[in-house]
Parts: C-alpha cells; structure tokens; sequence
C-alpha cells in the first residue's frame, strides 16, 4: 500500500450543514447525472455522505476507507475489498446480498442499507468522476478536502477563516 | 516458519490474509475437508432463498491461493495434532509439519436427539454439501418443515417456499428469533411469515419421525403430526474441538484460548465458531459464532502467529438479517436477566418498526433495531468500547445517533 492514500477530509467547523454534499453525491450516483434526471429515477439514487448533526458539530461524514476496515471483516459475502494500491474500501454490488453485517459493524455509520436496491452503498471516491469527489467540489465552504492526510493538514492550516472563527468564538 | 491453517472459511482466511499482510514469504498451508475454494457458508441460505441475484458463493477469488502464495490442501481432513512433533495427521495418510498451527474448524450442527433423525430427507444445513442434498430432495418434496426459528431456519423456510414447497416452522420457543430478539420482534417476523404463505407452530417440540427409510411426517410432543418430506433442522451449532484430544488444549464446549487466541498448547492457536472468547459486553466468557468474530479472531490469531503482537478485544453477541424486505439487526443482550438493566423500546406495529435498547448503569448493552437499521454499526461501537452514554441517552431514544453525537465520547473513550 501507498503510505499516503488518497482520501475525503472533512472540516467540521466550516460544515454549515447546507447538505451541498448529500445532493451532488446522489447526482454523481445516479443514470442520469443531472439534478433534475436524478430526482425522476427509478429507484431513486441514494447519497454516500451524510451531514451529520451531533451536539456541539455538524459533520459531513462519509466510509472513512479505513485501514482495519470491519465492514470487510463482516462481509459474509466477500463483498468488500481493500485496493491494496490506493488504500481504497471497495463495495461489488455484484456480490452484495443485503445481509447488512456491514451496517451493523461500521462504527461510523457510514455504510448505507439502500433499501431500494436491496444493497449497501457507501462511498466509491467518486473514481471514475474525473472531476474527482462530488462532495468535495460541491462543498461551498471548503469544507471537504480530497488529498492524502498530509495534504489535509497543509490544507487546514492555510484555511484563513478557521483562524477567524476560533477567533470569533 | 511454516504457518498451517485447519479451515478454510471466515477464521481461516482472516488469519490467512493477516499473516500475509505482515510476511509475504512465510510457507503457508490451508487444510479444509471440504473440497470447495473458500465459500461463503452464510449464503448457503440466501442461494436457497433465490437472493444471490449475480453473484456467487465465493468468499475470496479463486486465484486468491496463488496470488497469496498459498498451499491449499482441499478435501482432506486433519485427524490428530501431534504437538510434541508439530505434526497435523491428514485422513489420507500424510502429515503436515508446522511451526505455528491454528485450528479455525468452525462447527456441526447439534444432533436433534430425536428417534429417526437419520431417515432421508432431513438435513442440517451448514455446508455447501446440504445445499446440493436439500436442491435434490426439494424436487419430490410437497411438504417441508423447518425446526427451528433463528435467522438461518427462517432463511431455510424463505428457501423451501421458494422452491414451492408446502412449507411451516415449528419451533420449541413461544416465539420466533428467541435466541436473537423478543417476543415483539418475533411478532413481527410471525406475521410477515404467516402473511406470505408460511405456516408458524410454536411450543411444539419433534418427539419422533415417520416414514420408511424416508421421512414423510412429524410427530410433535402434543399429539399432533405434521406432513414433510423435507426437514431442515435449524438447531444450534457445537464447536468441532475433536483435535484437541491428545493434546494439551483445554475445551470446555469451546476450544479456550487467551487473549491472543492462543490455546494452552505452545504455538497453537484457534479461531472462530470453535473458540471460547470473552463476550466484550457481557465479560462472559462464550462461544460467540457468528461471522464478523471468526474473521476478527483469525486475523488476531494470524497477526499474532506472524510475530505482531495483538489483543483481541473481545467478541460480542450480534446478527443481521433480512426477511421479506423488512430488516433486522440485533446486537449484544437483548434479553436481559436479573437487576440492574433498564429497557425502552418503540413498537410501530402497521409499519413494522421496532426498536429496543437495553441499558445497565452508564452503558448500552443492547440493542434490537426492526424496519429502520441505518448507523447501527454506532451502537455497536458505543458497547464494544463501554462508552458512557449517560448523557445522550435523550438521542438514542429518539434515533438521532450517528457518529457526531458519539464522536467527543469516543475519542475522550480511547
Ligand atoms: C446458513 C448459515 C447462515 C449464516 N448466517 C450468518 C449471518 O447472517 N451472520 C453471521 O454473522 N453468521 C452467520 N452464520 C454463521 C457463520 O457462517 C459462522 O459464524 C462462520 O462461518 C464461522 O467461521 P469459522 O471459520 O469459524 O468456521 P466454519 O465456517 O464452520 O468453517 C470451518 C472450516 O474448517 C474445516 N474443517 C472442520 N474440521 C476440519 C478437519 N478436521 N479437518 C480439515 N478441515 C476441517 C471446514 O471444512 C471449514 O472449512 C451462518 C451460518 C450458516 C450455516
């Protein structure tokens, strides 16, 4: 495995839970790829990223492409693969049988049982987008980051209105 | 260091892959009695049940053995373990040397005990072997009867029924899912069965059955006989721990092993639905057999074997399922006995949405989710690592949890 994959980083201070994501990651998983093509689907498509309200933040989350990812322990249907190339955690629709082992065993929440098909769904890096993550470049706030952890981090400390809103706080 | 794996499913291939993760070199055996390339025994069901759509059974790709290096002794069954001379004996004669040895046989199922158990048509159903036996017998059969009303005995009538068969469940308990959930929850299930065309005969238990040379009914203890010329026997599983005899392993209904899996025999490990582990909620120590504890234990047990040091965390009682389109996951004690427990639950009867959530003191330590089972995975976080949840009870009850509300607490937990 690369040492640095490639992942989806979020800043939680700068969600303002506009859910920009959750649509466009629903668009760029639809047939059609349009908003309108998309609402008129049939089964409907169904968003990889959830942005998630806890107490005190609202945080866009999305499958975390984990190193020990547990969903592909679970999987009875040997389902879930890890790209051991780009560290990424993959989902055959194929081979997928709706068990939901593996909805019950992220700790993220962040395999979705899509009840229309019958199958989990979760996030796929939008990989053959060439335009990269949908979530990502629908954010209106900078608030999702695509790059390795060490871009993340660069990335996060040049963000001018982070300082701005510790600041403000 | 040649590594020797006895088993070739979810333990097996977890440590398989864990070991290759850390050494790419190593020599390492897989021995299986089953001739099959690793499968999916938790999809002989769903296959039954016509729900495989594409797919296939298999759990790794066929190439998997080659491109990881591995020697796979399909077909052949370990017999003996010779500890002091790091020897496997195989049925055909061979031995098989190994420096470190896990032992991840899995499980049979338990005999009924019941007079006439070995007529024909009457099946246990956990290999690949009774699928093709029960796709044989479902041909002739009009009428089928499945005993038991787990998981994988309503996963066995959805199939026969299916395939057009006649089918009923008759099973020992008041209610179906008693091992996995309650009565509500087994209500549910009743109905959606009975609803569909399968019959449900509860408090009844087989006292004998009839038919010369093949079954063709079932005398139950009250008296009443029901028709079948297919049965399918959803009793439980017991571990397959005939390799420890001559050795020092010790067994008590499991093989028991430490925290890293290791038996009381030096460099003898085991694994999966024959290992005793701690319960991580209930701190009991319990044969956990479920799929996600027999890949995480064989992947604790292969780190270990390859030379890296890790602690198994612990097992957790959990399953996951789905019935006519209605979902259910079920996590950790969900049917609480004794002091000490406080339980809340929501019943949605026309919708068919349930949930129920089993506190003790700061802790969840269940929870049963019917209809509606997104982020369950959360909860079972929140148990696995003891998380005090005193103050976002609120949430939970109302369904509002997802990994924000849990995140502070978790990482102030770790
Ligand atoms: C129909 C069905 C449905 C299920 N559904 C679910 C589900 O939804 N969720 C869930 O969590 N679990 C489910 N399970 C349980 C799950 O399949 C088991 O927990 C899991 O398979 C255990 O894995 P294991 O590797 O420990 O043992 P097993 O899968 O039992 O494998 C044991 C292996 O050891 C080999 N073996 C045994 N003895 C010997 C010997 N002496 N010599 C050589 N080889 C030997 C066998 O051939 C086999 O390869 C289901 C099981 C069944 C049968």
């Amino acid at each position: 495995m690369t040492s640095q994959p490639r992942k989806i980083f979020a800043i939680s201070e700068l969600c303002t839970a506009c859910r920009s994501c959750e649509i466009a990651c629903a668009v760029a998983h639809s047939r059609s790829a349009s908003l309108i093509g998309a609402i008129l689907e049939v089964p409907l498509p169904r968003y990889r990223i959830e942005v998630q309200a806890g107490s005190t933040l609202n945080l866009p989350l999305n499958c975390r492409h984990c190193d020990e990812p547990e969903c592909l322990f679970a999987c009875k249907a040997g389902a879930v693969s890890k790209d051991e190339a780009t560290g990424q955690v993959r989902v055959d629709l194929e081979k997928c049988v709706g068990c939901w082992m593996c909805v019950m065993i992220c700790p993220y929440g962040a395999v979705i049982p899509d009840a229309l098909i019958g199958k989990a769904a979760k996030c796929d890096l939008c990989e053959n987008r060439a335009e990269g993550p949908a979530c990502v470049t629908s954010c209106l706030t900078g608030a999702l980051f695509y790059g390795t952890e060490e871009e993340f981090e660069e990335y996060r400390n040049t963000r001018p209105l982070l300082k701005q809103l510790k600041a403000h706080r | 260091m040649h590594h020797v794996i006895i088993g070739n499913s979810a333990a097996g291939i977890g440590a398989a892959e864990a070991i290759r993760q850390i050494d790419k070199e190593a020599p390492l055996t897989i021995i299986s009695d089953e001739s099959e390339s690793a499968y999916s025994r938790a999809l002989i069901s769903y296959e039954l049940a016509g729900w495989i759509g594409k797919g296939n059974l298999d759990l790794r790709p066929r190439e998997f053995y080659q491109e990881k290096n591995i020697a796979a002794h399909l077909g052949k069954r370990a017999i003996k373990i010779d500890a002091g001379k790091k020897q496997v004996h195989l049925n055909d004669g061979s031995r098989v040397d190994y420096d470190r040895l896990l032992i991840a046989t899995g499980g049979s199922p338990q005999q009924m005990g019941v007079p006439g158990e070995d007529k024909k048509g009457i099946f246990g159903f956990r290999n690949y072997r009774d699928l093709l036996n029960i796709y044989d017998a479902i041909i002739t059969a009009e009428h089928g009867v499945v005993l038991g009303g787990g998981c994988i005995g309503l996963q066995a009538a959805s199939g026969l029924h299916h395939h057009g068969v006649k089918t009923s469940i008759a099973i020992a308990s008041a209610h179906l899912l008693s091992q996995v959930a309650d009565a509500e929850c087994g209500d549910i299930y009743q109905r959606l069965f009975e609803s569909n065309g399968i019959a449900i005969k509860t408090s009844m238990k087989p006292v004998e059955f009839r038919g010369v040379g093949q079954v063709g009914s079932i005398g139950f203890d009250d008296g009443s006989e029901m028709p079948a010329q297919i049965v399918i026997s959803g009793k439980g599983v017991k571990p397959n721990t005939e390799l420890a005899e001559g050795t020092k392993i010790k067994v008590d209904r499991g093989i028991i092993v430490d925290d890293r899996m290791c038996t009381a025999e030096p460099d003898v490990f085991a694994a999966g639905d024959v290992a005793v582990t701690q319960d991580c909620v209930t701190c009991e120590s319990t044969v956990n057999a479920v799929w996600p504890c027999a890949y995480e234990q064989g992947r604790t047990a292969g780190f270990n074997m390859a030379g890296r040091d890790r602690v198994y965390d612990g097992s957790m009682r959990m399953n996951a399922a789905e019935f006519f389109r209605v979902p259910l996951i079920s996590i950790g004690v969900v049917k609480p006995q004794g002091d000490g427990y406080e339980v809340h639950s929501y019943l949605d009867k026309s919708r068919m949405v349930y949930w129920k959530m089993v506190f003790k003191g700061k802790l969840l330590v269940g929870a049963v989710l019917v209809g509606r089972v997104e982020r369950a995975g959360v909860l079972a976080n929140l148990m696995r690592k003891h998380i005090d949840v005193s103050s976002i009870k609120g949430e939970l009850l109302a369904g509002r949890y997802n990994y924000a509300l849990i995140k502070p607490l978790a990482e102030g937990a770790e």
